[in-house]
């Protein structure tokens, strides 16, 4: 099995006021191609940090992070940028969108910077604004749309380029209940086509939409829980949601 | 309540140091050129009641010449006269210094500097009673570059005498420089132009005119002539007009600009600081209390600014006031006045106050949540046209993006390009100002000076002169002669200054604006300030008593004049009767050469040949000295507009950034590199920098053209030479290097933002 | 079984098979499979309690069928069992047990143990999910489905309380 995501003894140790705090301290992760990895854990056991690293946004202290068989921890940042642009797309809880962009401008920037024609740009972000449903609010800026389709949005734009792995640091933790499950709903069918996902969450619903649940306490992997799509529906019916009478 | 706003006030201001230090140096250099500014209008300002103030200047000059039998001790007395000084002996000769000479009216003086028309030392002392001694007036001493310490030979009759400049000083009265009486004596016996002078201080100044008309009825010329301070007010006034309309717009930009770089970057700190507001609101704070505690925290700043600043600018102020008073010959005024202080203090606190109060009271009207919420930016729901062309010409993504950003704030974009377009037209003007000089030196014909040495003599012979000029052999390419003199118009008041050319005229190149040059006798050019006085048109007559004659003259064209106010006529000398003509003044030799570079070889060569017994005058040398005058003051006030307007930039970018410092973080995520970042902020400011550059040529030529033709209303349409296209140009790329300039700080900022950090927190 | 019957018979009267029919409607897969002989064992107690009356109606070709009615004592026995708040649910207490014992007795380790149990959790998490799915907008079994998962995020929750503060009490005795 390709692993798209591997780290080896990864740490990462900040420095707060003089005082090293450790965040990371030796995290080993493979990541398959097309697997979805649920990372879950109290705040502050390092699974955003982790993401973090995962997608170059910070650099380990410690440790190899390799991507695509390649490795990358110790690219440059404007290598990581480049490499960002094709390979890792990001989402996150409070969505980050470019606020005086349109929603238009910012799910084709991606592909702009990729080098796309604007033409081929336009043409791509329409595609996936449609199959998002939202193509009707091409046009509005961030502020002015609900905070549902915002996270599509912003879906849209971590998926424009196909990237490796897309990387998802709590992205319904600012949505209502009914956003949520339409945002995992897309999560799950950009699964079933082959996206690979990493996705931090606190939410213990959403993490059990991966096929694999990661653990972390005090930047460790605790656990790690395989979840599978076999068991009998009928069965678990009758398991889970029976009413005695 | 008080306390509550000041401490908060004071937090805040601690809270953003760099914001806060920027914001005080742009206003610190705001208050510093504003003093400036200040002190320069002062300095420019009315030069003659400058000088008149230092020096207690006379109301009344009377002038005995030689030989009349007038007592001017009794005029001391006259009824009417508050207080006299003098007499004083005076007496012209010529003095030679480098390469040119020139006549000068001394006056005789005791070592006693006298109490009416004060000579105020400039430089160097006054005379100490020692013979040879010789204090210069400022004026002269510029224009012929003449310091203390030169030595200088006085001419007259043949012989010569040595003179040592001991001092400079500055009178507001038609003598100087000044001698010891013997030295006088020596070298300006009893002639045409020597006698004696008495000043006169009036117990009612506003009669002096009345004053004198008295005297000219009681005596003849020959006994007596007097002539007030009005006389002297226009001398100055003429001799500076230029000067003070080129100082005075120059300063009036500068409070302009000031005003809006100070608006801008007030203005921008508290749209900086639109979620602040909502969470002051939501603590509390009424709309008024937000007002008032935004207005306080920058009155803090400000005020500490100001002071500094103002202290800063008086200062400085010798740098720009020196060059001033050299060019208007004025006394150096002093910087430090109680309104430049306060004008200084408070005009910035005020305008401080409006520029808070407005918007942060708009600003405190926000809904609390709306204000949290739109903290971040003001939202556009349609990009600026500019976006949209940048993306249409497919510039790269990077580009785009900065375009975006440096609208995505349109006030900010606006009071950003307007500030920065005010410097840009300051730019331009200086550039107009600077093709224009070039242009009235290169082409003598606009300074109604066709040639490039002027001859005067009072003691060679015509025949002897001829000899000289035909010396200099291939070197000169024509020679004609002028005589002028005062001339009236019957029928009307007003006199004119009237020019008889002989020689070889034709090929002279006024410039003719309105039909043609004249072509023999009968006919006449004149400036458009005899049209307009006279209410002539060219093509009617001109009817003129010259030299005790009628001279009937045809009008058959305008040409530029700039020096009498454009009230002149030229025409052929042989309109005039001989005898007539003889009543004119001297003959002048205008020599006209083959290669004009070659001007100052010629005067010197003539000068060799006639033994130092010719007056040679190179035409462009006054208007080039009056540039270099000129040079500093502007440059220097530019140079000071151009460091504000590069912090303003710098301030405005970096307000930007720290408000989005999220969106830089999101830009890394999505792909674009530290550099694409770097290029994105420098892409916006040039941007701004670029439409500033183009407005301010747009609004800069017009000013310029208008303050051109404010100087000199009748020639100035003529005269106003628009800035060399290239240097145009060049402010585009002068504009880049401008904005990579400002661009640097805030683009490593943006570059060395940590997209894990920035989006760590909401 | 008594009170749902009752329940459908507050609106009209009915026979067996409707009632069956009808319960299955309302509940569907979230009920386990009713048999007629349960819903006649059921109605014959509640007839002979007095709280519904059987009427015989005459068919062509069939035997007559018994059509069932609510008494006023069966709709007072009805209303008094809607008004009465509903116990809160039961905690599922084995597992806690298997716990605290466990880790008395050195049978196990109780971080496997919560281990194992969070995996179990969340794997019926993740088929509560699928099951949703399959519901197609069945809203009764929809809110079930989502009360179970409801109930399930909050075992979830006191796993890691357990863990927190047992496993701390361990390491620091």
């Amino acid at each position: 099995m390709k692993h798209v995501l591997v780290t080896t003894g990864l740490e990462k140790t900040y420095d707060s006021d003089g005082v090293p705090v450790a965040a990371l301290r030796g995290v080993d992760l493979a990541v398959a191609e097309g697997e979805f990895v649920s990372v879950m854990g109290p705040s502050g056991c390092g699974k955003s940090t982790l993401l973090h690293l995962l997608g170059g946004l910070d650099r380990p202290s410690q440790g190899e992070v390799h991507l695509d068989g390649r490795r990358v921890d110790q690219l440059s940042e404007a290598a990581w940028a480049i490499l960002r642009r094709r390979q890792v797309g990001f989402v996150f809880q409070f969505f980050n969108l470019i606020a005086n962009l349109t929603v238009a401008d910012n799910v084709e920037l991606p592909g702009l910077l990729a080098g796309q024609s604007p033409r081929e740009a336009r043409g791509r972000r329409r595609e996936l604004l449609a199959d998002l449903g939202i193509e009707e609010v091409a046009g509005s800026v961030p502020s002015r749309i609900s905070g549902g389709q915002q996270q599509r949005v912003a879906l849209a734009r971590a998926l424009v380029n196909h990237p490796a792995v897309l990387l998802a640091d709590e992205p319904t933790g600012n949505l209502d209940t009914q956003s949520t499950r339409e945002v995992l709903e897309l999560l799950r069918g950009h699964h079933e086509r082959g996206q690979t996902i990493v996705l931090v969450t606190h939410d213990a619903r959403v993490a059990s939409a991966a096929d694999r649940v990661i653990h972390m306490r005090d930047g460790l992997i605790s656990e790690e829980t395989r979840l599978s799509g076999e068991r009998d529906p009928a069965a678990l019916a009758s398991q889970l949601v029976r009413l005695e009478v | 309540m008080t306390r509550l706003l000041l401490r908060t006030a004071v937090v805040n201001l601690r809270s953003r140091p760099l914001q806060t230090t920027l914001v005080a140096v742009i206003i610190t250099a705001a208050a510093a050129t504003l003093a400036l500014a200040l002190s320069l209008r002062a300095g420019a300002a009315d030069p003659y009641n400058q000088i008149a103030r230092a020096t207690n200047a006379a109301d009344v000059h009377v002038f005995a010449p030689s030989g009349s039998r007038a007592d001017l001790a009794a005029l001391a007395h006259a009824p009417g006269v508050r207080a006299a000084d003098g007499p004083y002996d005076v007496g012209e000769a010529t003095v030679r210094y480098g390469g040119s000479s020139v006549d000068m009216p001394f006056q005789a003086a005791t070592s006693q500097r006298p109490r009416i028309d004060r000579p105020r030392l400039t430089s160097g002392r006054w005379l100490s009673g020692a013979p040879g001694e010789l204090v210069l007036g400022r004026w002269v001493a510029q224009e012929r570059g003449i310091a203390v310490g030169d030595r200088l030979t006085a001419i007259a009759d043949g012989r010569r005498t040595a003179l040592t400049v001991v001092g400079v000083a500055v009178s507001a009265g038609p003598t100087g420089p000044w001698v010891t009486r013997s030295t006088l004596a020596a070298l300006a016996p009893a002639r045409d132009q020597s006698g004696r002078l008495l000043e006169l201080k009036l117990a009612d100044r506003s009669k002096s005119a009345a004053f004198v008309d008295g005297l000219r009825r009681r005596y003849q010329p020959d006994q007596l002539s007097a002539d007030d301070w009005r006389q002297d007010r226009q001398d100055v006034t003429d001799r500076t007009s230029t000067a003070t309309v080129v100082l005075g717009s120059a300063s009036l930009f500068a409070l302009l600009a000031v005003g809006f770089i100070i608006a801008n970057a007030i203005t921008g700190r508290i749209l900086a600081s639109r979620r602040d507001i909502g969470l002051l609101k939501a603590a509390g704070f009424t709309p008024g209390g937000v007002t008032a505690l935004f207005v306080v925290e920058n009155l803090i700043l400000a005020l500490g600014a100001a002071i500094v600043g103002t202290a800063i600018g008086i200062a400085l102020s010798p740098l720009l006031l020196e060059p001033t008073a050299n060019l208007l010959g004025t006394a150096t005024p002093s910087g430090v006045r109680p309104v430049t202080i306060a004008v200084g203090v408070l005009g910035v606190a005020a305008v401080v106050c409006v520029f808070t109060a407005l918007p942060a009271w708009r600003a405190g009207r926000l809904g609390v949540l709306e204000a949290i919420a739109l903290g971040r930016t003001s939202i556009n729901t349609k990009p600026s046209r500019l976006a949209r062309a940048a993306t249409a010409l497919r510039l790269p993504p990077s580009v785009v993006l900065g375009v975006k950003d440096a609208f995505a704030s349109r006030s900010r974009a606006a009071m950003t390009i307007a500030s920065l377009a005010l410097t840009m037209a300051t730019v331009v003007f200086a550039l107009g100002a600077e093709a224009t000089y070039r242009r009235v030196i290169h082409d003598s014909s606009l300074r109604a000076k066709p040639y490039e040495l002027l001859v005067s003599t009072n003691d060679v012979s015509a025949p002897r002169m001829r000899a000289l000029i035909a010396g200099e052999g291939g070197k000169i390419a024509g020679t004609a002669t002028v005589a002028g003199t005062t001339a009236s118009v019957p029928g009307h008041t007003v006199d004119i200054w009237a020019r008889a050319l002989g020689g070889d005229y034709e090929r002279r190149p006024y410039a003719i604006r309105d039909g043609r040059m004249f072509a023999g006798p009968g006919e006449a050019i004149v400036g458009r300030g005899l049209l307009d006085a006279l209410g002539l048109h060219v093509g009617d007559r001109l009817p003129l008593d010259a030299g005790g004659a009628n001279v009937n003259l045809r009008i058959v064209g305008r040409y530029i004049e700039p020096d009498n106010d454009a009230m002149t006529a030229i025409f052929d000398e042989r309109s005039v009767p001989p005898a007539a003509l003889a009543r004119f003044g001297p003959k002048q030799y205008e020599l006209q050469l083959t290669d004009h570079s070659q001007a100052h070889a010629v005067e010197s060569a003539l000068l060799r040949a006639s033994g130092g017994r010719l007056d040679v005058e190179a035409t462009e040398d006054s208007v080039r000295q009056e540039r270099d005058d000129l040079r500093p003051v502007l440059y220097g006030t530019e140079v000071v507009l151009l460091a504000i307007g590069l912090v303003n930039l710098l301030t405005t970018l970096l307000l930007g950034i720290r408000e989005r410092v999220r969106d830089f973080g999101i830009f890394k995520v999505v792909g674009l590199t530290p550099r694409q970042v770097l290029a994105s902020v420098t892409a916006g400011g040039t941007v701004l920098a670029v439409i500033a550059v183009v407005a301010g040529i747009v609004i800069g030529l017009p000013i310029f053209h208008a303050l051109v033709v404010l100087t000199n209303p009748s020639d100035g349409p003529d005269l106003a030479t628009a800035p060399t296209w290239w240097w145009v140009l060049l402010m585009l790329p002068g504009a880049l290097l401008f904005t990579t300039l400002a661009s640097v700080l805030p683009a490593r900022r943006a570059a060395a933002i940590k997209p894990a950090e920035a989006l760590r927190y909401e | 079984m008594k009170f749902p019957i009752l329940a459908m018979l507050a609106s009209s009267p009915a026979h067996g098979y409707e009632l069956k029919r009808e319960l299955e409607q309302h509940f569907g897969a979230a009920l386990p499979p009713l048999n007629t002989g349960q819903i006649y064992t059921a109605l014959g107690r509640l007839e002979r309690d007095g709280f519904v009356v059987a009427e015989g109606v005459a068919q062509d070709n069939r035997p007559n069928k018994r059509v069932y009615r609510l008494t006023d004592d069966g709709r007072a026995a009805l209303e008094d069992w809607v008004a009465q708040p509903t116990p809160a649910t039961r905690l599922r207490d084995e597992f806690f047990m298997k716990l605290v014992l466990a880790g008395r007795g050195g049978i196990a380790d109780p971080r496997a143990l919560i281990e194992r149990q969070r995996g179990e959790y969340l794997q019926s998490l993740r088929d509560l999910d699928r099951l949703q799915a399959g519901a197609n907008g069945d809203p009764a079994q929809s809110l079930l489905i989502e009360g179970a998962a409801l109930h399930l995020e909050a075992d979830l929750k006191w796993l890691s309380l357990c863990e927190e503060r047992l496993l701390t009490a361990e390491v620091s005795p």
